[in-house]
């Protein structure tokens, strides 16, 4: 056991540069570390894009497995995330050209069933009434606008992630989140806002 | 309170994240692949823009620093005559204002402006002009749009002066001096660069998503003041 642990302290994880170093050359335990690391954020960016969590999952795989392949391109020395979430996004939209939009529908209906009377009869009625009238404004606003707004203020990524992972300038980013916000608070109403 | 309500339901909205790092590790190679020989992107980029202007020496600096403008060095400008870009039908500034995904501001102290234009970018995003004085040679331009794709391409000469400047708490250059030419990319920039040389001086700042080109005959401290003094059209 190594000291810091003998201590009692938290053995701090490897620094993310040392740990993509490593996979660079061929340490396949090291490149786990980086996908347990962000698998949240890649999932959830491919969920935003796919809008299908068996998709979603698939294509979040298939993205770190051609992050990994591309290793040799990324700088060294720069951020991980943004350029891992620039890999994953393309990878979704990919998928979702390829898969089209046949299920779209399904899937939103699945977003917009109420909540269940067990889950109602729960103290936090009125919050979690609150959450299910916001996502299900959430679901019905334009594409463009719900990926952005989805991935900016739900999954909680930067707007420098966000733009990397949607494949569209900052400005884009903040423009269609701003759209968007605005866009749910004529359809919510004063209560909400 | 809508943000609120958007972070804290990341758990209902997103799936639960499934344990990806066994089926990824099962499945890569022993190695990444090899780096491609690949030129720099800023080779490339300034190698096009060379090739656009025919002839045009462009030199290695490009300053990208306000979205929506793309400025570079040249050693010499291209053959081009002092043409005001064309910024779209006139109309007023209360009809500009509605409709815009983003909120019309103009400098306080200069009161109304004498004409108003609105053109769509390439991506249909609306942009307006505000001119001040009359004439073929107006006061002061003031443009205003969502920076989502490269509106203005700036190329300026070794005698241009570029300074990074404070605009009332937003990052912006002040570009002074010697002629300057500027491209503009509305609707019509698809088919062809419309352009001209400006012979005023120009801010260009970035403040929420929505860029601002202020072409100005006067100081930067002139230019500041009235950026400072920008105020919702009424």
């Amino acid at each position: 056991m190594s000291e810091p642990a003998l201590r009692g302290l938290p053995v701090p994880p490897p620094e993310e540069a040392e740990l993509v170093e490593r996979a660079r050359r061929g340490d396949h335990e090291a490149y786990a570390a980086l996908v347990r690391e962000h698998e949240q954020a890649a999932f959830r960016v491919v969920y935003v894009i796919v809008r299908s969590a068996a998709d979603a999952e698939d294509v979040a795989q298939e993205a770190f497995v051609k992050a990994y392949r591309a290793l040799g391109r990324f700088r060294a020395g720069s951020p991980f995330r943004p350029w891992l979430l620039r890999i994953v996004g393309n990878e979704a939209r990919n998928h979702r050209r390829a898969a089209g939009r046949r299920d779209f529908h399904q899937r939103r209906a699945a977003v917009l069933e109420p909540v269940s009377p067990a889950r109602a009869a729960d103290v936090e009625l009125l919050e979690r009434e609150s959450r299910r009238r916001v996502l299900a404004a959430l679901a019905q606003l334009p594409e463009r606008e719900r990926e952005a707004v989805a991935a900016r203020y739900v999954a909680g990524l930067t707007d420098a992630e966000t733009a990397a992972a949607l494949g569209v300038p900052r400005a884009t980013v903040k423009m269609r989140a701003w759209r968007g916000l605005n866009r749910l608070r004529r359809e919510l109403g004063e209560e909400l806002r | 309170m809508i943000e609120r309500h958007l972070r804290e339901s990341a758990e209902a909205w997103f799936p639960e994240t499934p344990s990806l790092a066994p089926a990824v590790v099962g499945r890569l190679p022993a190695l990444p692949d090899p780096p491609a020989r690949r030129l720099p992107k800023r080779a490339l980029v300034v190698a096009f823009a060379a090739l656009a202007l025919a002839g045009t020496a462009v030199a290695a600096s490009v300053l990208d620093l306000v979205p929506g403008v793309r400025i570079q060095r040249v050693d010499e400008l291209p053959e081009l005559g002092y043409v005001v870009p064309p910024f779209g039908r006139e109309t007023t500034a209360e009809d500009a204002r509605s409709g815009l995904p983003f909120e019309l501001v103009l400098p306080e102290a200069l009161g109304d402006p004498d004409r108003v234009l609105v053109d769509r970018g390439l991506d249909g995003e609306p942009v307006v002009t505000a001119v001040y004085g009359g004439g073929v040679s107006p006061q002061l331009i003031l443009t205003q749009w969502p920076a989502d794709r490269v509106l203005f391409d700036k190329l300026l000469r070794p005698d241009t002066r570029t300074e990074y400047v404070d605009v009332d708490g937003a990052e912006g250059i002040w570009i002074e001096g010697g002629d300057h030419a500027v491209f503009y990319l509305g609707r019509s920039g698809r088919e062809r660069r419309v352009g001209g040389y400006v012979t005023g001086n120009v801010l260009v700042w970035h403040r929420g998503f929505v860029s601002y080109r202020l072409e100005i005959g006067a100081s930067r401290e002139r230019a500041l003041e009235l950026a400072g003094s920008l105020r919702p059209a009424r």
